[in-house]
């Protein structure tokens, strides 16, 4: 009797180890109707309902390297799908080789059994496709893929032809052309390295180019702000028309005067007109941050027209009003982020806790025995406006020897002198252990330009009177 | 006949089951023993016996792993990571079976077993002079005290336990180890009391000076090798509730060095200061530029770090060390603990939520938030937090050290009503907290002599309780550069209204051990012995309970209500044959 038991268990116990061996991802990835016979090529020939798809990929040698040993995948439409194409990609072999290059991804992709599970994948032409579930951009899967020896073809109710990239969209739209003039006008000349000749190396290792190498122009719109001509990443890109980017350039113009003209009111209006990622406009929310990190007001009422583009989706609008407390934002300087001192000192880079427990970053320079010590700081970039500034420095805490008041400086660049120096901007007392900020007066810029500040010690060398203490400035713009 | 075939089958296959069974009891049984004589014909001369000691060390060593899982993964410091097996998941969280590994005891007592022979041959070659009076007291001191150091951790992780002091005729008799007769964990403690009391050998160091067994061999000093018996002594005495004789035991350490005619010695050696030497001490937390947290001083080869990195030849790393096993690359046991560690080897192990909030939560006294001893136990990278202290420059089995040695002292003169005694220790230092008197621009400086002697603290000079402090231009006292556990890790001070709280400085000063002793080995040791004491399931349950909830286990509630029962709180003495 006993031993009938064990072998029960026994027996049980060695099925369940059988069981285990499958587990449940296995269960889910599992390919059931795999052909190994033969290759995507071949099997495109035996589907009745993909014949006029079969037909372009032949007339576009697509079906050479559908029989080659890789692994593809190919999202075909049949016949009925076909017929709803623009007959004029079909008559054109440039066009048409790239729409069949469209539907076809190097490596192997199957359907996602995840809700939403979004695989963005390269295809031969070199645009990328949204492969959601059982969707394919707007094709919607038919049945299920046929595995074969070199990749799955799934059959699709919708054609795919390839899409303008957002940048190409801009180009040949007519519907903002100030912001598409503006933007193409943004352009630096280059040298041409790659047919530049170059006749030596420098001592640092960088190429000495013939003198007049040719050139070339880079638009800085690709660099500053995005690169719409990539098709790796996705934007929402908005254009403004004509009336609507003269009203917000305006706006600005008084606080962006430069010479430079990729620095302009209008490139602080362009610069915050792309975000990264796809809002349609169902899904458009009434703010976005820019991919340069500015607020972007949206009003669903002011799209004109959407246009779904291969790396994103460009929106026209008639208006979009941007605050100006966004374009000329509140900035601090922080007292760690220094640039250079003065002489070569111990600077302590602290971090300390605040009366309410808050823990801060900021900088002191004790007992340096020099006359004036500087610190250097910059911003680039300031706009024209008058600002409130305040700085916050607490001595006398925990582990500071500087428990005495003492007076530090800060002076500030000023570009437009006769004779450009740094003048004394504000002085300022700390008395110990002061958490709250301190007011020092007002600033306006004389022009456009970078913002160099210099936190200067008192003309003393003692001890405890020449200290200086840092944990930020804060500007605060005075707006209209 | 189909019957029969179906059975034969199955027996088969319940024959595989059981083999595999047996085979893996034989990997755990076969812990090598290093130099290993293992028959008593082999105990001829002193140098037998010589070997015998540091063959039963060697295997000794082998325990170092699971000492530390079974005290700190149990424990709220130190928690599991993604790649840990299941059989430590289930030890982190209080959910072990008799069929997981590190419930077994039987590697405890499988060094026991030869603990045993070992001294049953020792007494044979006493009786029959082959080994003096002299050598024999040392070595049956030091194995004798070895085995009570084992038998603590047991009765610590499975409360009852069987007490075997004779020896077994073979290792087969492991098997039926929980067939012995068990004693409660009060009843051990007598006995090993008991015993230790009555060992003829129980100076500070296990071999004096010129000793056979005292060698430099591979680069290392062997002198802090050997178990320390007072420590021993005073950690069964705490455990047991007799604080003053804790107390006396623990002080015989602390002052080991007070005659000692080289002075670096006699102030540095276990006296936890900051004085800064790179011989003789060098073991605070150090700051290049002070306020600034960046400039922390972290190298295994010096300051706070040090204390695990430097070798054992040095005088400062012997400042702070009494027992510690060291590992090197070029001789065996391998350190176990660079595997359990390394986020780039198997990573079973790694640093709480629960330890790091505890640093975070410290206070620097020189305005920097956190303890910076964090940074110097473990070293965090995107690949995960890695825990130094076992494995710089080659790692060492660390055990026994003065910062324990102070906090359980301080624990003992806490219980036994010098409050502030222990409070001194853990924070300041004595003359700092004992000192009444003048002060020029914040220094002390006595004007008088009964100013001067309130560094000494007040108790009479045969007192555990007595120590020097004193310091002016003409006397420095033997503990002057006294300056507390908190103190020579940059810490604030706790409130001075501890001085005169009992219960609260003793929670003050086990909280300081996470602090200062993380992952050592302590920690469940230490909530175990407080709970007991002040009856106080909740000291120990809660502990684990925020270990657990902070790292995001749902069973956290669960699991405090199991340890809120004093039954739950030891291991099976039970295992998967």
């Amino acid at each position: 009797m006993n031993k009938k038991y064990l072998i029960y268990i026994t027996l049980l116990a060695l099925s369940m180890g059988l069981y285990s061996c499958k587990d449940n991802l296995e269960v889910h990835n599992e390919i059931t109707n795999a052909d190994n016979t033969v290759d995507l090529s071949q099997r495109l020939d035996t589907q009745g309902d993909l014949s006029i798809f079969n037909g372009y990929v032949k007339s576009t040698g697509y079906d050479k390297l559908l029989a080659t040993a890789q692994n593809y995948t190919v999202w075909a439409p049949t016949n009925t799908a076909i017929a709803s194409l623009d007959p004029a990609i079909a008559a054109d072999p440039v066009k048409l080789k790239e729409f069949v290059g469209n539907h076809i991804a190097l490596s192997l992709y199957q359907v996602s059994v995840k809700p939403n599970d979004t695989l963005r994948i390269k295809l031969m032409n070199d645009k990328y496709g949204n492969f959601i579930n059982s969707t394919f951009e707007e094709g919607n899967i038919v049945g299920s893929g046929q595995f074969v020896k070199n990749g799955v073809l799934y059959k699709i109710d919708q054609p795919v032809p390839s899409k303008l990239s957002i940048w190409d969209y801009m180009q040949q739209s007519t519907d903002a052309n100030l912001q598409k003039n503006y933007i193409n006008a943004l352009s630096i000349s280059v040298i041409d390295s790659a047919n530049a000749t170059i006749i030596g190396y420098n001592a640092s290792g960088t190429p000495i180019f013939a003198p007049n190498p040719p050139m070339i122009a880079r638009n800085t719109y690709w660099v500053n702000v995005a690169d719409l001509r990539d098709e790796s990443q996705q934007y929402t890109y908005f254009m403004l028309q004509d009336a609507a980017f003269a009203a917000e350039s305006a706006k600005l113009s008084s606080f962006f005067s430069p010479i430079d003209p990729n620095q302009n009111a209008a490139f602080y209006v362009v610069k915050d007109l792309t975000v990264k990622g796809v809002y349609t406009l169902d899904k458009l929310p009434d703010t976005l941050i820019s991919v340069r990190g500015a607020k972007v007001p949206l009003n669903k009422a002011n799209v004109v027209k959407s246009y779904r583009s291969s790396n994103g989706i460009v929106h026209v609008l008639r208006a979009l009003p941007f605050r100006v407390k966004d374009k000329v934002p509140e900035f601090k300087i922080e007292g760690e982020r220094l640039v250079n001192i003065s002489a070569s000192r111990t600077v302590l880079y602290r971090t300390k806790l605040d009366d309410k427990g808050k823990e801060y970053k900021d900088i002191e320079v004790y007992n340096h025995g020099i006359s004036e010590f500087g610190v250097f700081y910059s911003r680039a970039n300031l706009p024209v406006v008058k600002y409130k500034v305040y700085s916050r420095a607490i001595s006398g805490a925990l582990g500071d020897s500087q428990v005495a008041a003492f007076t530090q400086r800060y002076f500030i660049f000023n570009l437009n002198s006769t004779t450009p120096g740094y003048t004394l901007a504000f002085t300022h007392l700390v008395n110990p252990l002061t958490y709250t900020e301190t007011y020092l007066g007002e600033y306006t810029p004389g022009s456009f330009g970078p913002l160099l500040l210099r936190l200067t010690s008192a003309a003393s060398t003692a001890q405890n009177v020449n200290t200086l203490i840092l944990d930020y400035l804060r500007f605060e713009p005075v707006l209209p | 006949m189909k019957i029969n075939f179906n059975k034969n089958i199955a027996a088969l296959c319940l024959l595989g089951v059981l083999s595999a069974g047996q085979w893996s009891c034989k990997k755990m049984l076969d812990v090598p023993a290093e130099d290993k004589l293992d028959s008593a014909n082999s105990f001829k001369t002193v140098s037998d016996a010589d070997a015998a000691v540091i063959g039963i060390y060697g295997q000794f060593q082998g325990l170092e792993k699971l000492y530390v899982l079974q005290n700190e993964l149990r424990g709220d410091l130190m928690d599991v990571t993604s790649r840990s097996t299941a059989d430590l998941q289930e030890l982190s969280s209080h959910t072990e079976t008799k069929n997981n590994p590190y419930v077994d005891p039987r590697p405890y007592y499988q060094v026991i077993v030869n603990c045993n022979d070992v001294l049953k041959n020792f007494d044979a070659m006493k009786a029959s002079l082959r080994m003096s009076v002299d050598d024999y007291n040392k070595r049956y001191s030091d194995i004798a005290s070895l085995r009570s150091w084992i038998y603590l951790q047991l009765g610590i992780q499975y409360g009852s336990v069987p007490y075997i002091t004779d020896s077994f005729k073979a290792v087969e008799d492991l098997n039926n180890l929980n067939t012995y007769p068990k004693i409660s964990f009060d009843q051990l403690l007598d006995r090993l009391i008991a015993l230790n009391e009555s060992l003829p050998y129980k100076e500070p160091y296990a071999y004096p000076a010129g000793s056979s067994l005292l060698v430099t061999i591979d680069g290392n000093y062997t002198q802090k090798l050997f178990m320390s018996k007072a420590f021993l002594l005073g950690d069964l005495y705490l455990w047991k509730g007799n604080y003053l004789k804790a107390a006396e035991n623990y002080a015989k350490l602390m002052n080991a060095e007070n005659t000692n005619t080289n002075d670096n010695v006699r102030f540095n050696f276990y006296k936890i200061n900051n004085f800064v030497d790179a011989v003789y001490s060098n073991l605070a937390v150090q700051f290049t530029r002070s306020q600034d947290d960046s400039s922390l001083l972290n190298s295994a080869d010096a300051g706070w770090r040090g204390i695990f990195g430097l070798p054992t030849t040095l005088s400062a790393w012997s400042s702070e060390w009494f027992w510690a096993m060291p590992y090197g690359s070029t001789f065996k046991p391998v350190n176990p603990m660079i595997d359990l560690c390394s986020p780039l080897k198997s990573y079973q192990i790694r640093p709480s939520q629960a330890v790091k909030d505890l640093w975070t939560s410290q206070r620097g006294n020189n305005g920097i938030p956190y303890d910076s001893r964090s940074k110097l136990s473990f070293t965090a990278s995107a690949m995960g937090d890695a825990i130094t202290k076992f494995t710089d420059n080659g790692g060492k089995w660390g055990i026994y050290r003065a910062a324990l040695l102070h906090l359980r002292f301080s624990e003992a003169a806490n219980r036994d009503g010098q409050t502030k005694l222990g409070w001194a220790f853990l924070n300041i230092g004595l003359n700092r907290t004992y000192y009444v008197g003048t002060f020029v621009a914040g220094a002390m400086s006595p004007a008088t002599v009964a100013e001067l002697n309130t560094m000494i603290t007040p108790y009479p000079q045969s007192s555990p309780y007595y120590f020097d402090a004193r310091k002016n231009n003409d006397v420095s006292g033997t503990w002057y550069r006294s300056i507390g556990i908190r103190g020579r890790a940059v810490l604030n001070p706790i409130d001075v209204s501890f001085q005169t709280d009992m219960i609260g400085l003793e929670g003050k000063l086990i909280e300081e051990a996470a602090l200062e002793l993380a992952f050592e080995g302590n920690r469940w040791p230490d909530l175990l012995r407080i709970a007991r004491r002040q009856n106080n399931p909740a000291f120990l349950a809660d502990k684990i309970y925020q270990k657990l909830l902070k790292a995001g286990n749902p069973n956290a509630s669960a699991v405090r209500e199991k340890l809120m029962d004093p039954a739950n709180w030891y291991l099976p003495f039970d295992w998967a044959k």
